[in-house]
């Protein structure tokens, strides 16, 4: 298991864990040891506390869970004046912070602000699929380029686009983000969804939410092979790895860092299991 | 909190749906506290998160879950063996704050919970349980559990069934509020509750008129289990989180309005126990 480098960003192995699967971190701290992980890459944060969607956020399918969360967090200030110390008290492995916003304006406030933080890098999510009345930003080249060059004129951290995998062509939003300035991009964010509740009840409305887990694996698998192929910054393979197969599944399609999500919430070790497995291999 | 694999040392079937798991862990015994929950990893393939099961009591080295079957979760867990090893997640969540005055109402196996509390008050201050009276609610007389533990625990026990077929006729939150009348009361006591929401409601209204008073115990469908997911989540009113929610146009097409000041706390890590006024029940 080897250190790899994102931008400046240097790490001591290449697993992290994904956002929106880890909270802020702390909440895993007597569960998971936080130094072994290569990052921690926080829940998305926006400027403003979010309170999120009303329930029910959380619905498991076959292979996988279909979540509607909608990006509730504290807020920038929490985040910083508590979350982050906490976090950093906690562990010396580096620490991505994921932020979140409707507008350019957002981002730039945020990353201001973050620029005299203590963090490792910056991870633009451009592909929460649970904003309420937003869009996906990462669904147009665009504005995902517009965006991430702003970003990168105002900061010097490792900058990472995670984008959505519901377009017709994930390359052209890779390559945006890399002309953009980008470090890395992750890939994939979850799968834009809708549940069902029992259909047998009177309750006929879809839940809109975002799929994870096992069942989107080898999407996800294509999508990581395809941007390797067309990008030369790093890809941060990501999207239902539960095991170490999963990992070096991800590698083999041409990541160099990999990231569990969902699969913390069904095993918080899943990733410092996946980093003792491939010590094994070297 | 620990995360830790847990053989079955004793499974009872107590009714044609309901079972009685006993699990060995010295560590969960000794930490978990009346309130508190474990996270059951029920089976690698066929399911895909974790369950939240109640702790129901502890004794040294081993603690007790009571479920009813009623998804696919609760029946493939129905089906292990004593022998079987599950892995752990737990104690998690909150307290119940022990009161010298207790008021039990317990619907299903809701009741779990309240016999761990019933047991710990008992511990920590003999006498009181002679005066503590527990209302157990069930739909038929299967469904009763426990109302042998609770006369052994010196409690007044009245029991209910919506058929009839044991105690009295009708819902317990009516003959709960009937009881309330006339009692007079030398200190004024503190109810407890745990089961099926709309009870929960009922009863939170009822403490609510009488100004008592009132915990209760929630369940919810829950990720990780440890708050860092957002799933799941119960409304609550709020001043140190204000957001003002005007309608929010819904992107799952629910109709969707609120106009509280509210924050959504975490079952799982605010919760499961809650102030019954600060709920904003729906």
């Amino acid at each position: 298991m080897k250190s790899i480098s994102i931008g400046k960003l240097k790490l001591k192995n290449p697993m992290m864990v994904a956002s929106g699967t880890f909270g802020y971190g702390v909440e895993f701290k007597d569960l998971v040891d936080l130094n072994k992980l290569g990052a921690v890459v926080t829940k998305t944060i926006t400027l403003e506390p979010r309170e999120g969607n009303p329930k029910t956020r959380i619905f498991e399918v076959q292979y996988g869970m279909i979540n509607s969360i909608g990006l509730q967090n504290v807020g920038l200030e929490k985040f910083v004046k508590e979350k982050l110390p906490e976090l950093k008290k906690t562990t010396k492995t580096p620490v991505i912070v994921s932020i979140g916003g409707k507008k350019k304006q957002e981002f730039i406030k945020i990353v201001e602000i973050l620029n005299y933080e203590e963090i490792d890098g910056l991870e633009l999510n451009l592909s929460c699929p649970n904003i309420m009345g937003g869009k996906i930003i990462s669904q147009d080249k665009k504005e995902t380029y517009n965006l991430v060059s702003a970003v990168r004129k105002k900061t010097k951290f490792t900058l990472i686009t995670k984008l959505s995998p519901l377009v017709t062509d994930i390359t052209e939003i890779a390559k945006a983000s890399e002309d953009g300035g980008a470090d890395a991009v992750s890939l994939i964010n979850s799968f834009p969804a809708v549940f069902y509740r029992s259909p047998l009840t009177a309750y006929r409305l879809p839940i809109f939410g975002g799929l994870s887990g096992s069942c989107i694996k080898h999407i996800a698998l294509r999508m990581v092979y395809l941007v390797t192929q067309s990008v030369k910054i790093p890809v941060i393979g990501m999207g239902g790895i539960m095991n170490t197969k999963d990992a070096l599944e991800f590698f083999k399609a041409g990541a160099k860092a990999i990231a569990v999500g969902c699969a913390n919430f069904v095993n918080p070790n899943t990733a410092i299991e996946i980093i003792e497995d491939l010590k094994k291999w070297k | 909190m620990y995360q830790l694999d847990s053989k079955i040392i004793s499974k009872k079937q107590i009714s044609e749906k309901y079972f009685l798991f006993t699990f060995e862990s010295t560590k969960i015994a000794k930490e978990a506290k009346p309130g508190q929950f474990v996270m059951i990893k029920i089976d690698d393939n066929k399911t895909f998160l974790r369950r939240p099961f109640s702790i129901c009591c502890v004794n040294k080295n081993r603690f007790n879950i009571v479920f009813k079957v009623v998804g696919r979760g609760t029946e493939i867990l129905s089906q292990k063996k004593v022998g079987d090893i599950l892995n752990i997640i737990g104690p998690l969540g909150n307290l119940y704050p022990i009161s010298q005055s207790p008021i039990f109402v317990a619907g299903g196996t809701g009741i779990a919970s309240l016999l761990f509390l019933a047991q710990s008050i008992r511990f920590a201050h003999p006498r009181i349980n002679s005066g503590a009276t527990i209302f157990i609610g069930a739909k038929t007389k299967k469904d009763i559990l426990f109302e042998s533990e609770f006369k052994k625990l010196g409690c007044k026990v009245i029991v209910s069934t919506e058929d009839g077929s044991y105690g009295k006729k009708g819902l317990i939150t009516d003959i709960f509020k009937k009881f309330l009348l006339p009692t007079p009361y030398s200190l004024l006591p503190v109810v407890y509750t745990c089961g099926p929401k709309p009870m929960l409601k009922k009863i939170a209204g009822i403490c609510e008129d009488k100004k008592l008073k009132c915990f209760v115990s929630l369940e919810e469908k829950m990720a990780c289990g440890i708050g860092a997911c957002m799933g799941c989540i119960i409304p609550v009113q709020s001043s140190e989180f204000r957001v003002r929610s005007k309608n929010l146009k819904s992107p799952n097409y629910e109709l969707r309005t609120t106009n509280y000041e509210l924050a959504y706390k975490r079952v799982c890590k605010d919760g499961p126990v809650f102030d019954a006024e600060k709920i904003i029940w729906e």
